[in-house]
């Protein structure tokens, strides 16, 4: 209980600080914003359907670093990389802007408002 | 004196002319002494070309008496008979005359002897001819005064041989009888026995003969119209018929009695003689019984029966040797006459056509359970020829049909329907058939039927079991169809194969219920029998549809017999449940399930055949395992540490399959499945849409060689391939090269299953497999990454804090490491001791400012072991911690 406790507040906290990100061209928001990335339940990010590879580069890295995360989560946590991923999604997706593609079991659809 | 002496001279000459010239004179009064002697009697004789009478007796060319009877209680009219004597001579005693002239009455014997003798009645009903007749008679002759002479015969013998007697063209030949008639008899012709060796029909032989019957002229007082004939006899063909007593009915001119056929051995029939030519052959003995009645040259037979002894048969062919149909016509205990209430109204000679044989209606039998009719027809012995139609109602001829050969099983069933058919100078011959049948059968023993005989071996499966079925059959036009058959199996019935062993592994179920369940329901086919010149030339049967196992069988039309040696034939299955019906066995077990489908295109030859790109899918699936040979012996330490025997399962879906087959075995499948799956207690292994091509029975010499080859399956998100692989069952050897791409290595990682290491990116490699009997090696396997990616060895704070210092950079450097290059190697040994060299290039961006790192790791585990769990059984994160981790600059 404690640990879950504890696991809520490091998510909660890791989304208010951001991921420190290399420099590109575009932002995370900007790309999310003009659908060119969007969250899918693992946690992680992927090119939406009808999406250029604008932001391929960008999702990557940050699919790494998100990755890096959460493995330190579920080391600590003795859990799975999935399942921090999942849980990861679902504080992310409480977070996006309405119209943002997410992935939910497979499927691509814009969060409605 | 002159005168008188003249006249004395002349007068004793006229005294010696007159004898001499009444002697001389005798032609010309002889008829006018006969015409005086018969006045006032009903008869009438015409002498011509009389010869001067000898001292014994007379000769005369013609003698021509007429003899009328008159009527009488039992004729309306009077009847004339005409008798005609050729060439005769009557003779006597010339001793005797001496007596007369002293005495004045004597007896005497005087004998008709003539060249020919001929009856001939009027009106006109038949002729009766003898050739050299005899006849003798004793006559007393008294001379009286004053008065003419008295003439009384005494006695008249005639002994009757081989006369004949012809009526129109009917003609009853060698007739024995003694006619002996007296007047102490009061001229009754006593009874004496009528033989009539052989009747005639316009000069050819007809089957009855050696007639035999008592006869005489002394009537019944009760019944003096009717004559009788006592002790009958007669032999239709070698059956000996007989009857106690006729009784003909002279004023109404009928008769009636009962035939006994007597019991003849069926072989001494003319059907059933034994000879060359002879089709069938006949066992056991039939008797029979005949009532006729005989009126107006009809005949009617009543209710007549045939009866076949127990276990009589009629067999085909003839030939002992030759295996064949027999027909029982034995008595049974429910129906013990072979044919019963056989009734027929046969008219003899008929006047009014220019017929001279028979003209048989309203002939029907009851036969085998059912009744048999035929069409009015005629027998013309002259053309010997008889054309009829029979009619068949329900007649169970096939429930007394056996087959001797080598299908044996038994059959019912009925026919009904009509056969015109023609007896004549060419045989039987047959019209148009119009024949119905349902044929029940059952008890069909499947190793009987041509192509599933034997005994199964590893090269043959057997047939066990057996099927029943019926098939509603109708011939018409030369056409044999069935419609709406139904075959099912007993329980029981199946197909097995076996292996090298001599065991059974694969048995293919063909028990069915019967009815709406049966195996194959709905059959429907036809055979037409093309025959040239009698002879059938070939069989073409035709398409052949039925509904199998809730699907349908369709069989495109096949011609056999004819010269073509090859025949081809597509068989078609549509939704088929086959799958569900294999069953494994020994080594394997498992279940399938699933409808199959496709065409298989055959192509028959003799003895052989070929497949010509079977194609043949399902929907379905199933699950086989695998029960795994007991491991070879293992140390304590093995027994204890190492993954357990294990049985696999292996499931796949959907397979489809593409066969072609030469004559000579050579057998190439093209498979493609859904997908593959092999499970064990450690895990599973799943190819998706696996793929390729074996081929078998390539070479003669070796023919436990199998070649799989373009073998491809998708194997996590990527794919494994196989070019060519040669293995050798026999053997159980080969080497080959597997060869893998995009494959995610997370899933290999998952596979080992380490819960701490991620992973994204994919590996492609080159691993060359030889395998052994049990045993598998790998020797310089390569796996390499195809592109860059990320790997994350996850460690808590409390790990990193308690690792040392260079462990604790090398989890650092882990916790995000991005490579550029990922190379590896793998080996292994026969035993399953292996080691895989992996290769990393690449930074960790939060690792020391994400400077270029290079890391080295070598794994030793037993992969046999693995593989057979196919789960990690070693520790790839210990190995990581503890030993192989080397971090280079």
């Amino acid at each position: 209980m404690i640990k879950s406790t504890a696991l809520k507040a490091l998510l909660a906290l890791m989304l208010f600080a951001g991921f420190a990100a290399p420099a590109f061209a575009i932002d995370l928001e900007t790309a999310r914003s003009q659908g060119l990335a969007g969250e899918v339940d693992n946690g992680l990010l992927a090119v939406p359907p009808g999406a250029g590879n604008d932001a391929q580069g960008l999702i990557a890295a940050i699919n790494n670093q998100r990755r890096a995360e959460y493995a330190k989560i579920a080391a600590q946590n003795n859990l799975s990389l999935d399942v921090v991923g999942t849980m990861m999604f679902e504080k992310i997706y409480t977070r996006l802007p309405a119209g943002t593609w997410v992935q939910v079991k497979g499927q691509w659809k814009k969060k409605a408002g | 004196m002159k005168w008188t002496k003249r006249i004395v001279v002349a007068l004793l000459f006229a005294a010696m002319l007159v004898p001499a010239a009444a002697w001389l004179a005798f032609p010309w009064y002889a008829q006018l002494l006969v015409d005086r002697a018969l006045k006032g009697k009903p008869v009438h004789v015409q002498l011509s070309g009389i010869g001067i009478p000898g001292l014994g007796g007379v000769g005369f060319r013609k003698l021509t008496a007429s003899f009328t009877s008159p009527p009488d209680q039992c004729s309306s009219k009077p009847a004339t008979y005409r008798i005609s004597v050729v060439n005769g001579r009557i003779s006597w005693n010339i001793g005797d005359l001496d007596r007369l002239l002293f005495s004045g009455s004597l007896q005497t014997d005087i004998a008709l002897d003539a060249d020919s003798l001929r009856i001939l009645p009027d009106p006109e009903s038949f002729v009766f001819e003898d050739e050299h007749p005899r006849i003798d008679m004793k006559l007393t002759i008294v001379r009286r005064q004053k008065a003419p002479m008295v003439i009384q015969p005494e006695r008249v013998s005639y002994s009757i041989s081989k006369a004949s007697v012809i009526r129109e063209k009917l003609r009853l030949a060698g007739i024995d009888y003694r006619v002996s008639l007296s007047r102490d008899g009061k001229w009754h012709q006593p009874p004496d026995t009528l033989f009539v060796s052989k009747l005639y029909s316009d000069g050819n032989p007809s089957p009855a003969g050696n007639f035999r019957a008592l006869f005489g002229s002394k009537r019944d007082p009760l019944k003096p119209c009717a004559l009788i004939l006592s002790n009958c006899s007669i032999n239709l063909f070698e059956w000996n018929g007989s009857a106690e007593r006729i009784e003909y009915d002279i004023r109404k001119q009928e008769t009636s009695f009962t035939l006994k056929l007597a019991e003849i051995p069926l072989n001494e029939l003319p059907w059933f003689k034994p000879s060359e030519k002879q089709l069938l052959r006949g066992i056991g003995k039939v008797r029979g019984s005949i009532p006729i009645e005989f009126r107006d040259s009809t005949v009617l037979v009543r209710n007549a029966v045939v009866i076949g002894e127990a276990g009589s048969a009629v067999l085909y062919p003839a030939n002992e040797n030759t295996r064949g149909f027999s027909l029982d016509i034995g008595a049974k205990p429910a129906s013990a006459e072979l044919l019963k209430n056989l009734n027929a109204t046969i008219t003899l000679n008929s006047r009014n056509q220019n017929l001279a044989g028979l003209a048989v209606r309203d002939l029907s039998v009851d036969l085998f359970e059912g009744k048999l009719q035929a069409s009015p027809f005629l027998f013309d012995p002259v053309k010997n020829e008889v054309m009829l139609t029979l009619t068949l109602d329900d007649i169970h001829v096939l429930d007394r049909l056996n087959y001797h050969g080598e299908v044996k099983g038994s059959f019912k069933g009925a026919l009904t329907g009509s056969v015109p058919l023609a007896f004549g100078k060419k045989g039987l011959t047959f019209g148009e058939i119009d024949l119905a049948s349902t044929v029940t059968f059952s008890n069909i023993a499947l190793r009987d039927l041509p192509g599933l005989k034997g005994n199964g071996n590893q090269n043959k499966p057997l047939a066990a079991g057996t099927f029943n079925g019926t098939l509603p059959l109708e011939y018409r036009k030369n056409i044999l169809t069935v419609n709406n058959g139904t075959i099912s199996g007993s329980k029981g019935t199946r197909i097995i194969f076996y292996d090298k062993e001599n065991r059974q592994w694969l048995s293919f179920d063909l028990s069915s219920n019967t009815g709406s369940r049966a195996l194959l329901r709905n059959i429907k086919t036809s055979l037409k029998l093309d025959a040239v010149g009698g002879k059938t030339k070939h069989y073409a049967l035709g398409k052949l549809s039925a509904e199998a196992l809730g699907g349908t069988l369709l069989a495109t039309p096949v011609v056999f017999g004819s010269s073509n040696k090859e025949i081809p034939l597509t068989i078609q299955l549509n939704n088929i449940d086959a799958l569900d019906r294999v069953r494994l066995h020994g080594d394997f077990k498992g279940s399938l399930s699933g409808a199959v489908s496709g065409t298989l295109p055959l192509v028959l030859g003799k003895n052989r055949f070929m497949i010509n790109k079977a194609r043949l899918r399902s929907n379905g699936g199933g699950t086989i395992t695998t029960v795994a040979p007991p491991m070879p012996k293992r140390s304590a330490t093995e027994r204890i540490f190492g993954a357990p025997d294990q049985d696999a399962d292996y499931s796949f879906k959907s397979p489809n399959i593409l066969i072609t087959r030469q004559y000579d075995g050579k057998t190439v499948v093209d498979f493609m499945l859904k997908e593959l799956k092999r499970k064990t207690g450690g895990g599973e292994l799943l190819l998706t849409s696996p793929k390729g091509k074996l081929a078998m029975w390539q070479h003669k010499n070796n023919p436990d060689r199998v070649t799989l080859s373009d073998f491809s399956a998708g194997f996590f998100d990527g794919t494994i391939r196989i070019d060519n692989v040669d293995y050798d069952m026999a053997k159980k050897e080969t080497e080959t090269i597997l060869l893998m791409n995009d494959i995610p290595l997370q899933k290999l990682l998952d596979l080992q299953g380490t819960k701490k290491i991620y992973a994204t990116g994919t590996v492609k490699g080159s691993i060359p497999v030889k395998m052994s009997g049990q045993t598998i090696e790998i020797k310089d396997g390569a796996m390499n990454a195809e592109s860059s990616g990320q790997i994350i060895y996850a460690t808590t704070p409390e790990e990193r804090a308690a690792a040392n210092q260079g462990l604790r950079t090398t989890y650092e450097a882990l916790s995000n490491f991005l490579y550029v290059q990922l190379t590896s190697s793998l080996s292994m040994a026969a035993d399953g001791k292996s080691t895989i060299r992996v290769q990393l290039k690449g930074n960790n961006p939060d690792f020391q400012a994400g400077r270029p790192v290079e890391l080295n790791l070598n794994i030793d585990q037993n992969l046999l072991d693995l593989m057979r769990s196919l789960s990690i059984s070693s520790n790839v994160e210990q190995i990581i911690t503890e030993k192989a981790l080397q971090k280079e600059k």
